[in-house]
């Protein structure tokens, strides 16, 4: 852990700067990226909310509002742990020529990810001013809520960006992984009514997406607080996966570039 | 007095081993698969002191590349270890070791912070830097629209420019055109005149050895056949590659 603490430090001007860059690069490669940004998840939303309120004949009320603060958590989760199963692979000429702990590479794309977020939390926000959704200060519970959402994504990624270097289609199973969770995180349903209680007790104690995405609508549009005993056991699971990882990648890293 | 050690390596052997990527697709049945092992590098011993220049030298595959990256800590030992007493060290190789997409002003930014050197202190540099690698008005483009030439000349000059206490060099004291490597070498016998600063170079240029190294290595299938004089050493190891040839 201290280990972790003084590496991060050291590489994190690194990271900072390196998705500043990126990020960078990738406005001014094409005028229209910047406008995808925000195209992109309000698209999406758009679909889901068409193919809900028509096929399934949805009940929820300012459905756009809800279906947006499900899809913007999950892309960012999914972005992340899809971009982290080539990361290692895709830095090669970096990882060949200079040592560098690999999970900053990992962190490094979280930047890049959370700036993109943060866009469409804007989006999220003037979506809800114009359904007149009830904004409260209870939104301050978020804050923690992004929190955990972090170091899962952190400590799941690594997981990935180390078996991704020796498995060349672990890609192909991420994505179909990533996709059976989406449908079981409720994005464009909520579990806790579409769900039998017994089954929803567990989905959300399995799926951390579900807590997450199920707890920031509570707070967010409906003017609650925290579930602080599932907020602690999820935040408890993230810190293992994450403590684990790290010492996954410390152990292998220097084979890494072998591999390649 | 004892002289300062600046690289210390003891019973260092590196393996490349079972490290091959797969695909689930095809090995989900095999159980056992064939575990190669492969010793780049078995049981080297040696110290280097600060302030020294050392040469190199080997046939192709003898584990030059693989030393280099091993005191650079890309790679990590499978016994034995690496003692380089918390000097800043960098690697000059053939190209890469940039972020394609990204410009070679942000790419001399990027490499020195890996490199672990202050934002503040690669300002105070990189005009120099740019300077030096020739690119003008191409440094504002990304890397990947360089020739291997600019590619090479950026790299050299990132890594020349910018302290390190330690050097490594790989096979590229021939980089860009006549100017540029009479210019490179220029630099690089200004960073071995200064005393502080520890240089280890593979070549296989021996007339560049012999002038420029006090001491030089000897490796051959990964083992250390000789470490010492370099007069010494490149005669022998002339005599051995002669030997060898029918």
């Amino acid at each position: 852990m201290k280990d972790f603490i003084t590496k991060f430090k050291k590489y994190n001007p690194f990271a900072l700067y390196s998705a500043k860059a990126e990020l960078k690069s990738e406005v001014s490669n094409s005028y229209l990226t910047w406008i995808w940004w925000i195209l992109d998840p309000l698209l999406f939303m758009l679909v889901y909310v068409f193919m809900v309120d028509i096929i399934f004949k949805s009940n929820e009320e300012k459905l756009p509002v809800f279906v947006m603060s499900g899809l913007l958590l999950w892309n960012f989760f999914n972005k992340n742990v899809m971009l982290s199963v080539k990361i290692i692979i895709g830095n090669k000429s970096i990882i060949s020529q200079k040592y560098i702990p690999k999970y900053m590479l990992v962190i490094q794309k979280i930047y890049v990810n959370f700036i993109k977020f943060l866009i469409s939390i804007g989006i999220l926000i003037i979506l809800a001013i114009f359904y007149k959704v009830q904004l409260s200060f209870n939104i301050i519970y978020s804050i923690p809520l992004l929190i955990l959402l972090l170091i899962i994504s952190f400590g799941i990624s690594n997981v990935f960006a180390h078996f991704g270097v020796f498995i060349e289609d672990l890609a192909n199973i991420v994505q179909v992984l990533l996709r059976l969770i989406f449908y079981l995180s409720g994005i464009f349903y909520s579990i806790s009514d579409k769900l039998p209680s017994n089954l929803y007790n567990i989905f959300i104690k399995v799926n951390p997406m579900a807590y997450i995405i199920e707890d920031f609508r509570n707070i967010f549009m409906y003017q609650k607080t925290l579930d602080i005993k599932l907020y602690f056991y999820w935040l408890f699971i993230a810190i293992i996966i994450s403590v684990l990882s790290i010492k996954l990648i410390n152990k292998h890293e220097n084979s890494y570039a072998k591999v390649m | 007095m004892k002289k300062e050690h600046s690289i210390i390596v003891k019973n260092l052997t590196v393996k490349y081993k079972t490290m091959k990527s797969f695909k689930l697709k095809t090995n989900i049945f095999r159980i056992s698969r064939k575990r190669e092992v492969f010793e780049a590098l078995k049981d080297i011993n040696f110290e280097v002191e600060k302030g020294s220049v050392i040469g190199i030298i080997g046939q192709n595959g003898s584990g030059k590349t693989t030393l280099l990256k091993t005191i650079a800590g890309i790679f990590s030992p499978d016994v034995g270890t690496v003692d380089i007493k918390n000097n800043s060290v960098a690697l000059l190789s053939i190209g890469l070791g940039f972020k394609p997409e990204l410009s070679g002003y942000e790419n001399i930014y990027l490499s020195g912070l890996l490199l672990g050197f202050s934002k503040e202190k690669i300002k105070r540099k990189i005009k120099e830097i740019i300077e030096f690698s020739e690119l003008e008005e191409f440094i504002y483009k990304p890397v990947k629209t360089y020739s291997s030439g600019m590619h090479s000349k950026l790299a050299f000059s990132i890594t020349a420019l910018l302290d390190t206490d330690i050097l490594l060099i790989d096979e590229v004291l021939s980089v860009g055109d006549v100017n540029f490597k009479a210019k490179s070498y220029e630099k690089i016998k200004e960073i071995i005149r200064d005393e502080k600063k520890t240089v280890l170079i593979v070549s296989h240029s021996m007339s560049t050895l012999k002038e420029i190294c006090t001491k030089t290595i000897w490796l051959d299938k990964g083992k250390l056949m000789d470490f010492g004089d370099t007069e010494k050493v490149i005669s022998k190891y002339e005599n051995y590659m002669e030997s060898i040839k029918k």
